[in-house]
């Protein structure tokens, strides 16, 4: 069987095997909790203190800072760090490695099937601030609610993705993946100038700021900024998807993995 | 044959357990000698931290040099009223060695974060994964003991990232100084700025320390430290947007300790509105849950033996 | 007969840690063992063999293909890993299942090949339990199951008999040996030489990276023999012991030791010192409390060997 149709078919076997385990593991069980604190956040700021009357407000600040920001990252690295690594430090890699299979079968099944419970936790964080914040008065606009969600399940794509490279390409690839995402990232994206545009929290932002960037404006905490449209925005993210995935694939292929016994 | 019972061994030992503490300088003398092998977290751990406290350490000199009238391009020349102008506008933009310390603290706190989480996060959590509890209180050693080795272990290498920073800072404040005024006439500063300093270590390493004392995986135990960290951070600073209530950015580790050390130093510092006693409240009771758990771990650990 | 196996000059290294240091060795058809001390380097030959290493230096070549990367010669490797690692929210079946399914397999067949590999490495009542609450022997037959249930023409198995039960031990053996009348080749690593012997007449000694002696088990025994053996004795008359142990013909020399009491015997022939030396120890009364032979292990074998 030549690559082309074994690899899909591979993958969707690994995909398959592993998408149970993933879905409870302790990792998936903590995000649960982790994707439940934006909605918590939301209904604390309309019910309890707050004004009723600053749904969109409570969508976008608690949509940037905590989903886009940190939740989405944060699950993004614990899901994604695992595709190759769980895999290396359980030292069960063996076993797909010495059947007829492409390597990049076990990354991408495996990334997949993380990628798919990531998805869902952020869809229900996501979706659950939103239904909280439709139901206020001054609720936020569909569109915004669409960018945003949008943009955070895209973030899941990347920063998962981003790790489980790292997590092939490292040992412990797990704190240089979150050096990357709290640190890096965040100094990149809220220093003022062109560094913003290494950070993919640039691009991310750029999908739901609106044509003339009125959401972004509503953000007072945060400097105003000249982000790319949305489209081009995507296609970047995109393109950097794509990389994440040939890199991915091709250290799987190439590298030995020494396990100890 | 003579029936005989060997059942000494499962007795309980009724005599006195002898505290020696020196042996948690053993333990940690150990942990920072296996610390000492990580290539890359010594990398981060000594690169961002050194990069900043040498832009630090270049903004203080400047900042002497610019109230002196003494900057490079000057030297030689008497000071004129245009250049002491310049200078002590130069100086004012600079700002007070205090801000640039906590500037320094602050702007590579993550870093920090990072390089003890990653020191600190395996050293209990290791142990039980490894089970080398069995090996540790199979021999004299108090839990006590034990956590104090580890705390130590994690506390070098925060001090390494914030401790060293602030003194060479200091020090270079002193040296540019005029007469040493700095170390003669504001020692009480740089007693304060170290204080402040090794307080935020201690808060760190026992607050890393009680995270990797709930998991036996490292990794989790990093990724517990970073979303307790991050999210507290962020969530405080949306909820008091939205809510227009300071209370909530006592949920903040980082805006806790800004309180503190506008307290120490004297100084006001912008969007910070509560009191003093709040956020001592805040990070006492955050220091009392980390070495309750830290008890409470241990001594599964040492029974667990 | 052409080999399964061809080393030349082979090479691996872990860092500045030699894992193997300039191996030229054939397999051929037919069960092999594979023997050295910890530390000798099998387990890195053995991952070299399934292509989970890729060598730093040489030429290896398994069933004619270089292994790292070759799906088509995964096809027909078996290999059963030293590491107890499996996957742990998996029942035996589904596990040797789905990496069956992962040879091209569909779920019927994958499921009939599983159920009979791992009724052959007796596990028929435990197969539908969680690998989790298995027992350490259950566990590594599991791993035999899933390296012999696509039916491969070469098994690589390294220790394979660590962890097991004499019955269990016996039932691999015997396993093995059905393999191996099949057609299969199996490779087998141990770090004692009597497990081996039990199985098969020829092995490949390795010691810190190298070849040290291959052939049959008898031509590496003889090869051994001409190595005199030791044994450490203690006695309440030492001296009267060695009187009466030197008129044995095998008997090469005889040391009184610097502690009271004790001796040390070198000898041609153990077997005939150990079937000879207890009636002369007693005819002599030299009241013998001691007696020490380390020469039994695979260790002091290879100090033979290795001078």
């Amino acid at each position: 069987m030549n690559l082309i149709t074994e690899l899909p078919r591979a993958t969707w076997l690994i995909f398959r095997m592993h998408l149970a385990a993933t879905a409870v593991s302790r990792r998936a069980l903590a995000g649960i909790l982790f994707a439940a604190i934006p909605p918590l956040f939301a209904f604390l700021a309309l019910n309890i203190g707050g004004d009723g009357d600053m749904g969109e407000r409570v969508f976008m600040y608690l949509g940037v800072l905590v989903l886009l920001q940190v939740v989405a990252p944060a699950l993004g690295v614990f899901l994604g760090i695992g595709a190759i690594a769980d895999e290396t430090e359980a030292r069960t890699i063996t076993y797909p490695f010495t059947r007829p299979i492409p390597r990049a079968s076990v990354f991408l099944g495996r990334w997949l099937a993380s990628l798919l419970v990531l998805s869902v936790l952020l869809l229900a964080s996501g979706a659950g601030v939103a239904a909280i914040t439709m139901r206020a008065s001054s609720p936020p606009s569909p569109e915004a609610v669409q960018g945003l969600v949008g943009a955070t399940l895209l973030a899941g794509v990347l920063y998962s993705l981003g790790a489980a490279v790292i997590g092939v390409i490292f040992k412990r690839g797990q704190v240089i993946a979150l050096g990357y995402a709290f640190a890096f990232e965040v100094m990149l994206a809220n220093i003022p100038g062109s560094a913003q545009k290494l950070s993919l929290q640039f691009y991310l932002r750029s999908l739901f700021v609106g044509d003339d960037g009125a959401n972004w404006r509503s953000l007072e905490i945060f400097e105003p900024s000249k982000f790319l449209d949305a489209s081009a925005s995507s296609e970047r993210l995109m393109v950097t998807a794509a990389i994440l995935l040939a890199i991915g694939c091709i250290t799987v292929t190439r590298k030995q993995f020494v396990l100890s016994s | 044959m003579k029936a005989t019972t060997h059942t000494e061994v499962y007795r309980r030992f009724d005599g006195e357990l002898r505290e020696r503490p020196l042996r948690s300088v053993t333990l940690a003398w150990s942990g920072i000698r296996v610390g000492f092998k990580k290539k890359l977290p010594m990398l981060l751990l000594f690169l961002i931290p050194g990069i900043f406290t040498i832009v630090t350490s270049f903004m203080v000199q400047l900042k002497f040099e610019a109230e002196a009238g003494t900057i490079s391009g000057m030297a030689g020349m008497e000071p004129s009223a245009q250049t002491m102008a310049m200078g002590a506008l130069l100086s004012s933009q600079i700002g007070q060695v205090e801000s640039l310390i906590f500037d320094l603290i602050t702007n590579m706190q993550f870093f920090v974060v990072l390089s003890m989480g990653w020191y600190g996060s395996g050293l209990i959590a290791e142990d039980r994964k490894l089970r080398a509890n069995l090996l540790y209180f199979a021999r004299p050693l108090s839990r006590y003991t034990y956590t104090a080795g580890k705390l130590m272990t994690v506390m070098f290498w925060g001090a390494w990232a914030v401790v060293a920073p602030v003194t060479i800072v200091c020090s270079v404040a002193s040296l540019a100084s005029p007469e040493w005024s700095f170390l003669t006439e504001r020692w009480d500063t740089i007693l304060k700025l170290e204080l402040y300093a090794v307080l935020w270590v201690f808060f760190h390493g026992i607050l890393v320390l009680a995270i990797s004392s709930l998991t036996d995986r490292r990794n989790r135990a990093l990724g517990g430290l970073f979303i307790f960290y991050f999210l507290t951070l962020a969530g405080s600073n949306a909820m008091a947007e939205l809510m227009s209530g300071q209370g909530w950015r006592l949920l903040s580790i980082p805006n806790n300790f800004k309180r503190v050390f506008d307290s120490l130093l004297g100084q006001t510092s912008p969007g910070i509105g509560w009191n003093l006693e709040s956020s001592l409240w805040v990070l006492g009771l955050l220091t009392l849950a980390s070495a309750a758990t830290l008890a409470r771990q241990t001594r599964k650990l040492e029974v667990g033996s | 007969m052409s080999a399964i196996v061809l080393a030349e000059n082979l090479g691996r290294w872990y860092g500045e840690v030699v894992g193997l240091g300039d191996l030229s060795v054939e397999f051929e058809p037919g069960i092999t063992g594979l023997v050295g001390p910890n530390g000798a380097g099998k387990s890195t030959f053995m991952k070299l063999m399934v292509g989970e290493l890729r060598p730093a230096r040489g030429r290896l070549t398994v069933l004619g293909e270089t292994p790292f990367g070759n799906r088509a010669l995964h096809r027909h490797l078996g290999f059963c890993p030293q590491q107890d690692a499996l996957y742990e929210h998996q029942t035996g079946r589904q596990f040797v299942r789905d990496l069956l399914r992962l040879g091209g397999w569909s779920r019927r067949e994958a499921d009939g090949l599983a159920v009979r590999a791992l009724e052959r490495v007796g596990l028929e009542d435990a197969m539908d339990r969680k690998v989790n609450g298995y027992s350490k022997g259950m566990r590594q037959r599991t791993r035999l199951a899933q390296a012999i249930a696509h039916g491969p023409k070469l098994v690589i198995a390294d220790e394979p008999l660590t962890g097991l039960d004499p019955i269990a031990r016996r039932q691999t053996n015997e396993l093995f040996r059905g393999l191996a009348e099949d057609g299969c080749s199996v490779i087998i690593s141990s770090h004692v030489l009597h497990e081996v012997e039990n199985l098969t007449e020829t092995m490949v000694l390795i010691h810190r990276g190298r070849l040290l002696a291959q052939g049959s088990v008898r031509e590496v025994r003889r090869l051994i023999s001409r190595h005199p053996s030791r044994v450490d004795l203690v006695a309440r008359n030492p001296r009267r012991l060695a009187t009466a142990l030197l008129p044995l013909d095998h008997i090469r020399t005889i040391k009184l030791g610097a502690d009271p009491g004790t001796l040390t015997v070198e000898t041609d022939d153990i077997a005939a010192f150990h079937s000879a030396f207890a009636g002369v120890a007693a005819a002599a009364g030299a009241g013998v409390s001691g007696f020490k032979s380390d020469d039994a292990s695979l260790e002091a074998v290879f100090d033979y060997l290795v001078g």
